[in-house]
């Protein structure tokens, strides 16, 4: 029994872990979706949005949900200025250019957090409200930090999904990334919309750096676990929400149970691995519709 | 070329040299040997040129190989392989890797492949660390002093000679491509992989390729970093070394050999120019490391916004507005 158990805590861990991969992955696939852009510096307003929400909550003593809000929105914010920048600066058939400006804006990031005074090259922990809550069923033991990851998880993918099908704005955004020049010409207002979208992107990666916190400690380094997402978005071919969610769960579970079995340090590199895997195997990814690629 | 461009070409590579021939002597042994790293960096640079700027691919990843020929050195010279066999040795192991690489990630498109490198990077990075056997894991392999036919290339200026005559050696055969049929075929592809097709240009050989060609450069650029630092470790291999690649290239200049050289000018002065100002806003030299990352990163998006081409373009930019002035000068008389 002590083996089922022992699998099965980490697969539910690996479920946890997989929601924010998720989570992370749904940012890129928003922002590829309409705009075809990968925006490198996720993992970056991921950090940023955890860094804000230390400062609010911990070092200033805003409330949790206070804190969270305010780190989210700012983040949000500045997301979607950057994309409105990047898509006025930078045409369609520079996609060189646009990759290499995310790029560049993520090592701006990565440093310019560092030179702010209380954040630095320190760790820092988070405390939360779920911190020492423990839920149990059966001998699988789910700390309250993990429930609220899974629970959130759940609920902003739900309302992504409202939001994408059942809204205005997400109908624009999925004309724009099915056809943007159709898009243009039936009246969606490109410019508002793609900020829009930047904003969510990166409010979504606050949201999930927010999540990570108590988990891995807020430092200036957490960004590069957006790469370990970066499978989750391939998994579901960059374009299909339910691809990604089933692609983070997977690569979660997947690092779990490489961590609790398999030798040191293979853990690090599942999510690479298993993206070279999904790149090689299937360019185009699991879920997406066939369709005419564009000469 | 007209006679008369080649005499000036000619004219610039010979003063060239003689500023270099003086330039060494009575230079100071430190920077002296701030311009082999420079060397050793435009040339991994170049390799970063060819793969970004040539073939249009963008390689997060290209760490990797510079760890894979530094390590080819430092276990060559373990060995007793001698230093002009282990070089091009080095390089070649990097280019080969990188060849399959190439070929195995030649079917996926811009971010895709873009990510793909960075997982392979990490692969390779992993895979050093936990092979103990023969890299030592994190701990690093010590180098003996160079030498070559022992004659020990231990001295500054003996090793800023090596590094630029490895990197003359890297630029005249990066040019030699550049004009080459194959290197057309390398930019077509770049340019619209559709119509390269359609005239016979398979893309996938050719991406390959210039993957393999720029692998082989960064490694060789790894195996001198190797012999000039004499300690390497995995740490020093990571994404931040990759991000620090494409930044030569990409700030110095995708168009041009010569990007490869503004863009190891840039990584090598940037950090003396914090210093400087650091005398003057001492915050700075306490946190370098990060004024520096912050630095490139902010160069990268400012060059990628106004500037595509790059230190090059802009110096061209420069120059062309140098001569219409001057022409406009004499015709105003």
């Amino acid at each position: 029994m002590n083996l089922l158990s022992d699998f099965l805590q980490q697969v539910t861990n690996g479920v946890a872990v997989g929601g924010i991969y998720a989570l992370v992955g749904l940012g890129f696939v928003l922002i590829y979706k309409a705009t075809h852009v990968v925006n490198f510096a996720h993992g970056e307003f991921m950090m940023v949005g955890a860094f804000l929400f230390y400062s609010f909550h911990d070092a200033w003593g805003m409330s949790y949900g206070v804190g969270a809000a305010l780190a989210i929105a700012l983040v949000g914010i500045v997301g979607g200025g950057m994309g409105r920048i990047l898509s006025r600066s930078i045409s369609d058939r520079q996609a060189l250019a646009g990759v290499l400006v995310t790029v560049g804006i993520g090592m701006m990031a990565n440093n310019g957090v560092r030179l702010v005074p209380g954040w630095g090259n320190d760790t820092r922990a988070v405390s939360t409200p779920f911190a020492d809550q423990i839920v149990t069923a059966g001998t699988v033991v789910l700390s309250g930090d993990r429930l609220a990851i899974v629970v959130s998880c759940i609920v902003l993918i739900a309302a992504l999904q409202f939001f994408l099908m059942r809204t205005r704005r997400g109908l624009a955004i999925r004309a724009m990334s099915h056809d943007r020049m159709t898009a243009l010409q039936m009246g969606v207002p490109i410019p508002v919309t793609t900020s829009m979208i930047w904003a969510a992107s990166t409010g979504l990666a606050a949201f999930a750096g927010i999540l990570l916190a108590p988990a891995i400690f807020v430092h200036a380094d957490m960004g590069y676990i957006a790469f370990h997402a970066f499978p989750a978005a391939v998994l579901g071919g960059f374009v299909s929400i339910p691809g990604t969610i089933v692609g983070g769960i997977a690569v979660g579970v997947a690092e779990e149970l490489a961590g609790f079995y398999l030798p040191e340090g293979v853990k690090n590199v599942v999510p690479h691995a298993i993206l070279l895997m999904a790149l090689l195997l299937r360019p185009r990814g699991f879920f997406e519709s066939p369709k005419i690629r564009d000469a | 070329m007209s006679n008369t461009r080649i005499a000036g070409k000619a004219g610039i590579l010979g003063g060239l040299g003689i500023c270099i021939a003086v330039g060494v002597h009575i230079l100071p042994d430190y920077l002296i040997a701030q311009l082999a790293l420079v060397c050793i960096y435009a040339l991994a640079g170049l390799g970063m040129v060819v793969v970004v700027g040539l073939s249009g691919q963008i390689s997060l990843g290209h760490a990797a190989f510079l760890a894979l020929g530094a390590y080819a050195a430092a276990i060559l010279q373990a060995l007793d392989v001698p230093f002009l066999v282990a070089l091009p040795l080095a390089g070649a192991v990097a280019g080969v890797i990188g060849g399959l690489v190439g070929v195995l990630f030649a079917r996926l498109s811009g971010p895709y492949f873009a990510m793909a490198t960075i997982a392979f990077a990490s692969l390779v990075k992993e895979a050093i660390v936990r092979w103990e056997q023969l890299t030592n894991g994190n701990l690093g392999i010590y180098l003996q002093d160079l030498s070559i036919f022992s004659v020990s290339i231990a001295d500054d200026r003996r090793f800023f000679y090596l590094a630029l005559a490895v990197l003359v050696l890297a630029m005249t055969v990066v040019a030699g491509l550049w004009s080459s049929p194959a290197g057309r075929a390398i930019g077509a592809v770049r340019d619209d992989e559709v119509a390269a097709k359609s005239a016979g240009i398979e893309p996938k050989y050719y991406r390959s390729a210039a993957f393999g060609i720029s692998a082989a450069l960064v490694g060789l650029a790894g195996a001198l970093y190797a012999h000039k630092i004499l300690y390497i470790s995995p740490e020093a291999f990571g994404f931040g070394a990759s991000l620090e690649l494409l930044v030569i290239a990409a700030v110095g200049g995708l168009a041009a050999i010569s990007g490869a050289i503004w863009g190891a000018f840039f990584v090598i002065v940037l950090p003396q120019a914090i210093a400087a100002l650091g005398g003057y806003l001492p915050f700075l030299l306490e946190e370098r490391a990060s004024v520096q990352g912050f630095a490139y990163g902010a160069a990268l998006v400012a060059v990628m916004l106004r500037e595509p081409q790059g230190l090059h373009g802009l110096l061209i930019g420069v120059g062309r507005r140098l001569s219409g002035v001057l022409a406009a000068r004499k015709a105003i008389g």
